[in-house]
């Protein structure tokens, strides 16, 4: 090294070491050590709050609200410690067999009236082993038989099963809608039936789903699910199976055709609309990285026959009503598989509709509410109409429809076939308000805020200039966060801050909501008034149900708590857990202190976990944290 | 002897003076209660006066109308033109509410056309108006068309248009407009029947214009009670009728229809059992219903898939094959056809109607239970024990329980079975033996009652000894009762017993109802905060207590109590009058000292409950 270089790396590390670089370097360093702190102590705060209402959840009286308590305290601990996340679920179900057995000692000591009420309108089973089967579906199966009701085990001892419920539920975990036998009704009264098809699916939604983490058993529930029905988790089975090993997924895929190949589709409904749903899995692009397929998909050969039977099915002489109804469904599939059979099937189509049309000649709301049913068919129905109240109905489903509708001409065509100016004007309105939502959502920003000033129904201008207002937020930069302060400010002055009725209260959250991401010190001045307003109808609600018998809201003086957060049977206080969830992300600690100003220890409770909940869903979990 | 006399006359005259004393003393007395009763009349108008005045002040119309409407028939034992007044001004008042649901419907319908598609508020007109005609029906007739709102007087123009048709769509569709053109109709006949008592020529033509428009069932009554008066006009009048029917396009119109089987079921039901009074009953001539007859078959025999003709040819096809019985295998090849047509829950729904049909026996629903599903065995199970609670014959009515398979409604109606046993007992005069029937009662609400019923029976026997039965029944439904009601049970068993004291020993009762009356506050507190954030709440209007309020609004306690607050404003008007002050809100305030001037002023004849009809219970 020569003298010069010498000076030069001298000079160097004096610069590196000098006070100006390192100034630049150490408060960054600081903001993330500092980042970190803040955020492992929220976390501790989180646990601390959690233990407390472990605490708490004990005082609650009714049974049903501590299991909700405890299996939303289960979920939310499960990013902390799994093994006491297990642990509160199992309390969660100890609970809930309590509440089987008041429930149940409640109606044998109640009026002949209670016989009325077929099913617990307070029972918390399903959705809190859903949200542990979320978890650890294995541990919902397990909870399944020992915390169903006396009355349920007796169902299920004397309903016999039925093919399509013994099936697989839909192993997404998107409902668990039991199909519906063709040509046979589950028949007014029969709600036993109902109840256990309800159970048999959801135990099945939990057998697929404890499928998916593990071939072996994968491969296992594939052959058992299909030695008796078809069902269309089966595909994300055999993506569980392929990830493991590609040819034992391709040999049961050979299976599953064979199987579909091999039924009766117009017997059950349940099994058309699988295959229906097979083959749009079957049909889609599909995703390939370097080559190699990243997801299991079937053949073209085998996406042929799933099409073929199917196609050979819908031009069977007679169509049932489920025929009817999925033909359309499956119509753009089978257009991309099969087009050599398009006219035939559009035929088909065709000629369904028209009989279908004679032939609910007197169901007349429900025929406008059919999703088959083309608009241009019901703004025809609805010119024909000569009472009024008819025609309205009429006209709002077909407002619904209208704003399905992606084809702006065709939307206008239609809205301006509404003979009544003041429908005319609600439809194009509640149009408008899906265009500019479709804009928003496109990035068309600068279109859709010039479309919101169109807009004359206050609620929907203030929907909407939220909704652009955090898309601006979101976009970032100087310029788009100004503009999205400006929408919101503009919205705000639209509502008042001290709500005198349930509009007002929802325009003032809709700005909240717009806020709480935008500029959440607004949104709390804006949402701390309000929570006294809450308090009072919580506390006027829960003097109201002592003398109503039918109240779904409290019950022994104590507010009915849901996993779901239809809390108190959907009172207006509890409507707004959204905006709250919002506020926590923006500052937890903020609205922990305002989630105490709930007079109530039952909605201070309920809302704490909410809070958390919201707040934890959008964080990741500190390193080095666990509960004290 | 003379002595003797002397002694005799002497005892005689100190007798009778000693029983003329005794007949002074009440003339005095009844010198008191006169005064007494003009110083609570004074006190009376005086509080009606003010209650009009706080009326004047509520912000809601319809509110004012019903205070106009109810002070005005309070008014008219002092003073008819004053009252005559009022009730036009609850005529205005209505037509204020009538131009004010318009204006805000309209701003409801510029923010969300679909706002009011199943809507129709509560209306105070009817009631108002029943009011008037109680007191005078002729006014009643000319408040009628002055505050009918334009859609209803444009429906009824509608609707008498010669080819006028439903526009509804059968089972799927329901045509308010027609309905409420029906009830309008139905009131203006119902007022002219009212008319008919003074002046019968009169009656007829109203009934005649009125006819022109539709017909309703209730030209039935006004018949019968011309037919008193005369025969011959009632005759007259009932061609008129049956010829406006037969001239009508049945098929078209179902509101005809319906008013045609309905004087169809009336030719059919037999005279009544009871003829011993001189009046010759009302009945169409033979002529008359073989025209209506035919009419309503060959309507029934046109092409149509429709539930609703599937259901009135069943309901009228007794009728035809009395009538009409050529026409009978025509109209059953018809029904068959129809049936086919039907989905099969229309038969289910048509066998479930049977269990509730009125001639059904106990044993028919028993026979029937094993075929019914869950829901159905449910509502059988209620009309069982209905059934079961009106048999007198002990010995049917428990085999009939013992075959009840579903424990808690066999113990439903064994209680209910025993409540009956104990009022037959009780109104035989058997007394003591329906008290120690009460214990055979499980349910505390059914023990109340029965005491508190018993206890009144005692009570109006009269005797010192029944008065201390009555007093000691009345402690024993007391124990039983929640003093700090927890729950609308609780409060409703309470007042029941409130309701019991009242007549047994007022005093009690006033002191148990001042209790109520600070959870009547409370509960019209927090049903005004929840009323302000629900729009659809019907029960309070810009802040203000709907006195006509519907759904959950009128089971407040406030509501639920009509009948209780007019008996203890019957027993003690000063009294109640006070304890109304006790109500916070002028809203509940002015509605609780309306009823107590009704029960002031009530004669007594209505004991019972009224169906809550904001304090107008009317039997025409």
């Amino acid at each position: 090294m020569s003298f010069q270089n010498l000076i030069a790396v001298t000079v160097l590390i004096a610069l590196l070491f000098s006070p100006s670089v390192s100034v630049a370097q150490i408060p960054q360093t600081d903001a993330q050590i500092a980042a970190a702190k803040k955020k492992k102590e929220i976390d501790e705060r989180v646990i601390e709050m959690l233990d407390a209402s472990v605490n708490e959840a004990a005082s609650l009286r009714l049974s049903g609200n501590r299991a909700v308590v405890l299996a939303l305290i289960g979920d939310l601990y499960w990013r902390y410690d799994i093994n006491r996340s297990r642990e509160l679920f199992r309390y969660s179900a100890t609970e809930i067999i309590r509440h089987n057995e008041d429930y149940e000692r409640e109606k044998r000591d109640g009026p002949v009236s209670s016989n009325m009420e077929f099913s617990d309108p307070n029972d918390p089973r399903v959705e809190i082993l859903s949200l542990v089967g979320n978890r650890d579906p294995e541990l919902a199966l397990e909870f399944l038989a020992p915390t169903r009701s006396a009355s349920l085990v007796e169902a299920m001892t004397k309903a016999p099963v039925t093919n399509q419920s013994a099936g697989l539920g839909s192993g997404s975990g998107l409902g668990s809608g039991v199909g519906t036998r063709i040509g046979e009704s589950n028949g007014a009264g029969n709600f036993d039936r109902q109840r256990v098809d309800q159970e048999i699916a959801l135990e099945q939604r939990f057998i697929t789903m404890s499928a998916l983490s593990d071939s072996e058993k994968a491969i296992k529930t594939i052959k058992e699910s299909l030695a008796k029905s078809i069902s269309p988790s089966i595909t994300s089975l055999l993506n569980t199976v392929y990830l493991k090993d590609e040819k034992k997924a391709f040999e049961l895929s050979i299976d599953v055709i064979r199987k579909i190949v091999g039924t009766d589709l117009t017997k059950n409904a349940s099994d058309l609309n699988a295959v229906v749903s097979i083959l749009q899995f079957a049909s889609r692009p599909i995703p390939t990285t370097t080559g190699k397929l990243t997801y299991f998909s079937y053949s073209d050969t085998q996406t042929k026959e799933i099409a073929n039977k199917l196609a050979s099915t819908f031009l069977q002489a007679v169509s049932t009503p489920s025929m009817t109804s999925a033909l359309p469904r499956a119509l753009p599939l089978l257009e991309k598989v099969l087009p050599e059979k398009l006219t035939l099937l559009k035929q088909r189509d065709l000629q369904n509709r028209k009989n279908n049309s004679a032939s609910n000649n007197t169901q007349g709301p429900a025929r406008y509410y059919d999703q088959n049913t083309p608009p241009e068919e019901i703004i025809a129905m609805a010119a024909k109409l000569s009472n009024e109240r008819d025609k309205a109905v009429a006209y709002q489903a077909l407002s619904a429809r209208v704003g399905q509708i992606t084809d702006d001409a065709r939307a206008k065509k239609l809205i301006s076939q509404i003979t009544d100016p003041k429908i005319r004007s609600t439809v194009a309105e509640q149009y408008e308000s899906v265009r500019i939502s479709r804009l928003t959502a496109t990035d068309k920003l600068d279109e859709a805020r010039g479309a919101i000033n169109a807009i004359t129904d206050k609620r929907i201008r203030l929907q909407r200039l939220a909704a652009l207002a955090f898309q601006f937020h979101r976009k970032g930069g100087e310029i788009n966060r100004e503009n999205a302060a400006g929408l919101m400010l503009e919205a705000k002055q639209q509502t008042n801050p001290f709500p005198d009725d349930e509009d007002e209260l929802a325009d003032l959250m809709e700005v909240v909501k717009g806020y709480a991401v935008v500029e959440p010190d607004t949104a709390f001045q804006l949402f701390e008034p309000v929570i006294y307003q809450f308090n009072e109808i919580i506390q006027a609600a829960a003097v109201l149900s002592k003398y109503n018998k039918r109240d779904r809201s409290f019950k022994k003086g104590e507010l009915i708590m849901r996993v779901n957060g239809n809390i108190g049977g959907g009172l207006l206080a509890f409507r707004y857990i959204q905006q709250m969830q919002l506020l926590a992300t923006a500052d937890f600690e903020r609205m922990s202190v305002l989630s105490d100003k709930f007079q109530r220890s039952d909605s201070r409770m309920i809302i704490k976990l909410f809070i958390l909940q919201g707040y934890l869903r959008n964080v990741p979990v500190s390193s080095g944290v666990r509960p004290s | 002897m003379r002595l003797q006399n002397l002694a005799a006359c002497a005892s005689s005259i100190l007798f009778i003076c000693m029983f003329a004393f005794g007949q002074t003393q009440p003339s005095e007395t009844d010198s008191e209660k006169d005064k007494k009763k003009k110083e609570i009349d004074e006190r009376v108008v005086q509080m009606l006066d003010q209650t009009i005045n706080e009326g004047d002040g509520l912000l809601l119309p319809q509110n004012r109308a019903l205070v106009y409407g109810i002070s005005g028939d309070l008014y008219w034992k002092f003073d008819a033109k004053r009252s005559r007044e009022l009730f036009r001004k609850a005529g205005f008042e209505i037509i204020a509410y009538n131009q004010e649901n318009e204006k805000e419907k309209e701003k409801r319908e510029i923010a969300d056309a679909f706002s009011d598609v199943f809507g129709s508020g509560a209306e105070a007109r009817n009631e108002i108006l029943l009011l008037v005609a109680k007191r005078d029906a002729e006014l009643a007739l000319e408040l009628l068309l002055m505050t009918r709102p334009t859609k209803l007087a444009d429906a009824i123009l509608r609707a008498s248009q010669p080819n006028a048709k439903s526009s509804g769509g059968g089972m799927f569709s329901f045509d308010f407009d027609r309905q409420r053109v029906s009830q309008e109709l139905a009131l203006e006949q119902q007022f002219a029947m009212l008319v008919a008592d003074e002046n019968p020529e009169k009656a007829i033509k109203l009934i005649k214009d009125s006819l022109s428009k539709g017909v309703s069932t209730n030209v039935l009554p006004l018949l019968q009670k011309l037919n008193k008066k005369d025969e011959k006009m009632a005759a007259e009048l009932a061609g008129e009728v049956i010829k406006k029917l037969v001239d009508s396009d049945l098929a078209k119109n179902d509101e005809n229809m319906s008013a045609a089987i309905n004087f169809l079921q009336f030719a059919f039901k037999p005279p009544p059992a009871s003829t011993q009074t001189k009046d010759k009953e009302f009945s169409f001539s033979d002529t008359q219903v073989k025209d209506l007859a035919n009419k309503v078959a060959n309507a029934l025999l046109q092409p149509s898939k429709t539930m609703a003709t599937a259901m009135m040819l069943n309901q009228a096809m007794p009728m035809l094959e009395k009538f009409v019985p050529d026409k009978v295998l025509l109209l059953k090849q018809r029904q068959t056809e129809i049936s086919a047509n039907m989905p099969s829950e229309f038969q289910r729904m048509q066998d479930q109607m049977k269990l509730f049909n009125p001639n059904s026996t106990p044993e028919d629903i028993i026979a029937q239970l094993p075929k019914l599903n869950e829901v159905e065995k449910i509502l059988a199970n209620q009309s069982l024990i209905a059934k079961i609670g009106q048999i007198e014959d002990e010995a049917r009515a428990k085999k009939l329980i013992d075959q009840i398979s579903d424990q808690k409604t066999r113990t439903t109606a064994l209680e209910q079975f025993e409540a009956a046993r104990i009022g037959r007992t009780a109104s035989a005069g058997k007394l003591d033996e329906a008290r120690n029937l009460i214990g055979n009662l499980t349910k505390k609400g059914t023990q109340i009652q029965r005491l508190v019923s018993l206890a009144t029976d005692f009570y109006q026997k009269g005797g010192e000894k029944d008065i201390d039965n009555s007093k000691s029944l009345m402690k024993d439904a007391r124990a039983l009762t929640n003093e700090f009601a927890e729950s609308s049970e609780d409060l409703a068993d309470f007042m029941e017993v409130v309701k019991g004291y009242t007549i047994v020993e007022p005093d009690i009762a006033f002191g148990m109802f001042e209790r109520v009356i600070e959870q009547i506050n409370n509960y019209i507190h927090a049903s005004a905060v929840i009323a302000k954030y629900n729009t659809r709440n019907s029960g309070f209007v810009h802040g203000e207590l709907s006195f006509k309020g519907q759904g959950n609004s009128r089971n407040m306690p406030l509501f639920r109590f009509e009948f209780e607050i007019q008996q203890l404003g019957k027993a003690d008007f000063e009294r109640m009058s006070m304890l109304a002050d006790k109500l916070h809100r002028t809203d509940s305030r002015t509605m609780v000292k309306l009823w107590t001037l009704q029960g002031t002023l009530s004669d007594g004849k209505n004991q019972n409950r009224s169906n809550a009809t904001g304090g107008v219970n009317i039997i025409f």
